[in-house]
């Protein structure tokens, strides 16, 4: 099969077997890949009342067609899981290297089950199927086990994906750290930890076979300068990502101080931004597999307490998070920090968030030093904030541990009115974009199926970005409620799409059409599928994890924002606030779901999900 | 006469705030060529124009007309999420 590895790797942790088998290509045409593929896996062969850190639960790393192609930013992979943040569908992404190495081995896709009785890494080259102790590595940082590991196989070239102490200690946000990537939300890290799976290596020689591979090589080829060429392009690989820093204060999506103020001092934004980053200490940039737009940085700090410390720069999310979220304005502490978080493996946007939050309780009382563990929880305190940062990787002490299960948790734990300022959707901490900005991101963090979740990136029609193939061929006005149902629907499905192929985001910001991206799967594949049915596979996907959320118990009442989201603030949104309600009564209707948000029988049908409703004749779905 | 309060953010320097004086009923198109004249600055079509808030396009919305005490931000194109 053309474009895919044509095998899928399960392995069984406590008996420490593995079975090798075939990708079918109905599947394949269907699902594509990437986490559409894993959510049709888990729920054909989940069992869907497991509890997300038990053995039961799969967890699953997969590629998709365009993985390790000549396709342009085609780097990445997904590692997929019910979370154990949210107790829904749980997807995160990762660039670097390790996707294209893992289809070069061999494979489209890993499906992990069971717990090893002791600690192990799986070590792959070229289907064989190794598991190793990883007693001795129990207990490091990500980034020396990545060391350690190829060193014990003597292959400075393997590619590992591995945890940290937080996987190991289930911080519900601990990531999954490779090299040059992080896939850090929704907690698979922790899932990983569960499993007492502390890394995964692999090695592949093979070549991934290409339907039209001369057309293909051309074609990136030419879409690669039109790639490096555009303005976002240029500005992405100049300044990396935190470039929109001081852009998305002025229009009031930065978070400041936990999302409860609307203007922090111009001074103090303009020290935390990529602009920074590239003027006082970048090393090099660091692009993934086939990226020419390289947004990617490896800083080197060169003066300050943080001297000498050298590691990957932190990127837009990172710097709202653990910078103005917590009117921190010490560009290096959030060096500091984001190097800590990626060798503890926690992810750098809920560690923010979780600390924005304790910060506000220690301001209102609900926590005091009795609590903190002697810490001064005080907004920008620069170096109580690494230190907290430390903590809550390794779970030390009660406050940490307390953070470590999210700010939901914390917040039901604490309570004393603090839902007020818990600032998540559905469990998952919302990022460093304020739905008030953008009241299609607001719609849209109500309605992702991980939560709050801002890669639906569906305020590209408001930036001016626009998607004719899909009919989004007019800027939006970003202060409206009218419309957004299908705007959001749109571009959740699209992003799907790419989900599933996988492919960089960037890429479109860059300029990269759906045209071009139909283009790039029917070259590879050999396929010859047209936009429709293209764009129909990404609201398969979508349709299909709401009904995996369903059944592990989620609730329309849970598609809304939190409570802080929806105060108006002043400064960039002044005073806009969206209409959240009716936006979702035309969302649900767009997507062709129930008044309860459930997907309907003929929906189903329509996208070829009729087998959903064995699973589900009970929870409203197919009505 | 109407006054124009303009904010620049440029990548290689800190925000730049200034005041234009234009005619009554004066453009957005006007503002922009005045901006172009006065500070050598060119300014490109991908960039973002935000007026009191929301954001232009100005290759369609260049003949809208500015009222006394307006506000315009002008930045380069968003990335970053």
């Amino acid at each position: 099969m053309y474009g895919y590895a044509g095998k899928i790797l399960y392995v069984d942790l406590a008996v420490q077997d593995y079975k090798i088998m075939k990708l079918q290509q109905a599947i394949a045409i269907n699902f594509l890949g990437g986490s559409a593929l894993a959510a049709k896996i888990i729920f054909d062969e989940g069992k869907m009342d497991s509890d997300p850190l038990s053995p039961e639960n799969l967890l699953i790393f997969a590629t998709g067609p365009l993985t390790g192609t000549p396709v342009p930013a085609s780097g990445r992979y997904a590692v997929c899981a019910r979370s154990p943040l949210t107790g829904i569908w749980g997807e995160s992404h990762a660039g670097g290297f390790f996707g294209p190495e893992l289809k070069k081995a061999g494979f489209d896709a890993i499906v992990v089950k069971g717990r090893a009785e002791r600690s192990i890494y799986l070590y792959i080259r070229d289907e064989e199927v190794e598991f190793k102790s990883a007693e001795g590595l129990w207990g490091e940082d990500a980034l020396e086990t990545h060391r350690i590991v190829k060193r014990e196989l003597g292959d400075s070239k393997v590619r590992v994906a591995a945890i940290g102490p937080a996987g190991e200690k289930l911080v519900k946000f601990a990531s999954v750290i490779n090299e040059d990537g992080i896939a850090g939300r929704t907690g698979m890290g922790a899932v990983m930890g569960s499993k007492n799976l502390k890394a995964i290596a692999v090695r592949g020689s093979g070549k991934i076979p290409l339907a039209l591979e001369r057309e293909c090589l051309e074609y990136a080829r030419e879409v690669n300068k039109q790639l490096y060429r555009s303005p976002a392009g240029q500005r992405l690989r100049q300044y990396g990502t935190g470039a929109g820093i001081v852009g998305y204060y002025e229009l009031g999506n930065l978070p400041l101080k936990n999302f409860s103020i609307g203007i922090w001092d111009d001074e103090e934004v303009s020290k935390i931004t990529g602009q920074q980053i590239t003027e006082r200490i970048l090393e090099r940039i660091s692009p993934c597999t086939n990226c020419v737009i390289a947004c990617k940085r490896r800083v080197h700090v060169k003066e300050g307490v943080y001297k000498c410390l050298r590691g990957r720069g932190p990127d837009y999310e990172t710097l709202g998070m653990l910078g103005s979220n917590l009117l921190n304005s010490d560009l290096y502490s959030i060096v500091k920090a984001n190097e800590l978080c990626d060798r503890l493996g926690i992810d750098t946007i809920s560690t923010g968030a979780v600390i924005a939050f304790a910060m506000e309780a220690y301001e209102r009382g609900l926590l005091t030093r009795n609590d903190t563990d002697g810490l001064e929880l005080q907004w920008g305190n620069a170096s109580m904030i690494v230190r907290l940062v430390e903590m809550i990787g390794r779970r030390e002490g009660k406050l940490a541990n307390l953070l470590a299960e999210g700010v939901r948790q914390a917040s039901n734990f604490l309570g004393g009115g603090s839902e007020e300022f818990a600032v998540h959707v559905k469990g998952l901490e919302v990022p460093a974009h304020d739905g008030r900005a953008f009241f299609d991101h607001a719609l849209s963090f109500a309605t992702m199926n991980r939560g709050g979740c801002h890669l639906a990136w569906v305020h590209h029609p408001a930036r001016g970005t626009l998607y004719p193939e899909i009919g989004i061929t007019e800027k939006r006005d970003r202060f409206t409620s009218e419309g957004s149902g299908l705007i959001v629907k749109k571009m959740q499905d699209l992003m799907e799409l790419m989900d599933a192929l996988i492919i960089c985001k960037y890429t479109l910001s860059a300029g990269l059409t759906i045209t071009q991206l139909l283009k790039f799967l029917n070259l590879t594949t050999g396929w010859n599928i047209g936009l429709e049915e293209f764009v129909k596979a990404g609201e398969r996907s979508f349709n299909l994890k709401r009904a995996l959320n369903i059944i592990w118990g989620m609730t329309s009442d849970q598609d809304t924002l939190p409570k802080r989201l929806l105060k108006p603030l002043n400064g960039g949104t002044a005073g806009h606030v969206p209409k959240i309600n009716v936006m979702l009564k035309e969302y649900y209707k767009v997507r062709g779901w129930t008044a309860e948000g459930a997907p309907t029988r003929h929906k189903l049908k329509e996208l070829g999900l009729g087998f959903i409703l064995s699973k589900t004749s009970k929870l409203g779905i197919g009505a | 006469m109407i006054v124009v309060n303009v904010k620049m953010i440029l990548d290689s320097s800190a925000p730049r705030k200034i005041k234009v004086t234009l005619r009554d009923g004066a453009t957005l198109g006007e503002l922009l060529s005045e901006i172009t004249n006065a500070l050598s600055v060119k300014l490109h079509e991908h960039f973002l124009y935000v007026l009191n808030g929301l954001i232009v396009d100005v290759r369609h919305d260049s003949k809208i007309i500015l009222n006394d005490g307006v506000n315009i931000i002008i930045m380069p194109p968003l990335v970053g999420g």
